[in-house]
């Protein structure tokens, strides 16, 4: 921030124009929400989708493009939540303690980043 | 004998409603205080709180008392503090990705057992009634106040005093304040914050208890209505004094209770927009009373938020 504002940038106006930027895409998520998925607006509409999008972002690593497949990926284990009900009789909380564990252990796997040779980026580098 | 107390209903509402309303934040945000002083920030209060109101009713249904049911939340919520502070020692642990990811795995946890206790029906936590001088109704109902509040009242007092005035409070200060300066007093950061972590989440699954034993009094999943989060923000809104908490909880409590009671009397119109008279309230005064020439006053100098 400070090596920004060295730059001539004027901070406060971006930071704010951004977070409004960020404001306009989650209420364009919203709207998909509301016109594709449900066809109306009630009640079931609070499931959640803010929460679990911040983590998207956080397991993408904050990277635009990783951001699709994680999305994805994401959505399919929320869909399957009816699938897991009928066939293996659980309730469909069951999708929700997954992505939950799911979450916890992927943030967790942040501190062996650069811990282990296998997670060291250079080492694919080479092999590749 | 005047039953008809017209308008005088409304304040009355307000002042029942912010006591019962109230209860929850208060013990999650003190909860959330003690974590934040730490420096460290649980944003998983929300997931320990829905928890804690789950086991609560759980342990009341199967042993037939509501104070086991708060000794069991307390004891889950324990754990769940323990999880947290846990994970969060590792370096390169995001503190609050980690607690968002608590949230959502506390309330799956929380719906995926319990699924059968959504029928059967607990005992309920004691109330007082205060207002057995009085011989109008709708203030009997509104001092009718729980054990728990005048708990978490109890406990704030505690806490703002022992934040100032024992050793513990003064560890648990500059572990907040400086890792650096903790460390050469040979104190261990981590084994502070793990402490301040399970005590945090501890207090947030009381606060569950009450959702779930007495207001409103049964369990279900739509039981919290993000009290979880609400007091989070409290805690920065309050400053990280704990009597400021009980304050800023009162107060919110307060303003919710401001929609039904103005229904009450027959104000019909947009009373939906009351209901959103806590979040606009804390908002104003968060904006009147930040600058954005320096950082919030009283805030840990080691919280991520904050740095």
């Amino acid at each position: 921030m400070r090596a920004a504002q060295v730059q001539g940038l004027s901070v406060g106006p971006l930071i704010v124009g951004f977070t409004a930027l960020a404001g306009a895409f989650s209420g364009l998520a919203g709207m998909l929400e509301v016109a594709a998925v449900q066809g109306s607006a009630n009640a079931s509409l609070a499931a959640g989708y803010g929460y679990t999008g911040i983590l998207v972002a956080f397991l993408a690593r904050h990277n635009p493009l990783a951001i699709i497949p994680v999305a994805v990926f994401l959505g399919g284990i929320y869909a399957s939540g009816g699938l897991v009900q009928q066939r293996m009789d659980m309730p469909d909380a069951t999708v929700l303690v997954l992505q939950g564990m799911l979450f916890i252990i992927i943030l967790f796997s942040e501190t062996f980043y650069g811990r282990f040779k296998m997670f060291n980026p250079d080492l694919w580098k080479r092999v590749a | 004998m005047e039953n008809d107390i017209g308008l005088w209903g409304v304040p009355l509402a307000i002042l029942g409603g912010a006591i019962r309303v109230s209860t929850p934040f208060i013990f999650v945000s003190l909860g959330e205080t003690v974590t934040e002083r730490s420096g460290r920030i649980n944003l998983g209060l929300e997931g320990t709180l829905v928890f804690g109101a789950m086991t609560a009713y759980a342990a009341a249904v199967n042993t037939g008392s509501a104070w086991l049911g708060v000794i069991a939340a307390a004891i889950s919520g324990i754990c769940f503090g323990l999880f947290h502070g846990w994970i969060c020692k590792f370096p390169k642990v995001n503190d609050i990705a980690i607690g968002i990811a608590m949230m959502l795995f506390g309330s799956g946890l929380a719906f995926f057992f319990g699924k059968p206790y959504i029928q059967p029906s607990a005992p309920d936590l004691p109330a007082i009634p205060f207002g057995f001088w009085s011989s109008s109704p709708q203030l009997q109902a509104a001092l009718n106040i729980n054990v728990l509040f005048l708990l978490g009242a109890a406990l704030a007092v505690l806490l703002w005093w022992a934040f100032r005035h024992t050793k513990a409070g003064l560890i648990l200060r500059v572990v907040g304040d400086s890792s650096d300066a903790a460390r050469a007093m040979g104190l261990n950061p981590n084994a502070v914050r793990l402490v301040a972590t399970a005590i945090g989440g501890a207090f947030a699954a009381i606060g569950g208890a009450y959702l779930s034993l007495y207001y409103p009094g049964s369990w279900s999943e739509r039981i919290s209505s993000g009290q979880g989060l609400m007091a989070v923000a409290l805690v920065i809104f309050a400053r990280w004094n704990p009597l400021g908490c009980f304050a800023a909880a009162l107060l919110f409590g307060g303003a919710g209770a401001l929609g039904p009671a103005l229904q009450s009397v027959g104000v019909t119109q947009g009373y939906y927009l009351f209901y959103a008279a806590p979040y606009i309230l804390t908002l104003a005064i968060m904006i009147a009373t930040s600058s954005p020439g320096r950082t919030l006053v009283g805030a840990p100098g080691e919280l991520s938020i904050t740095k």
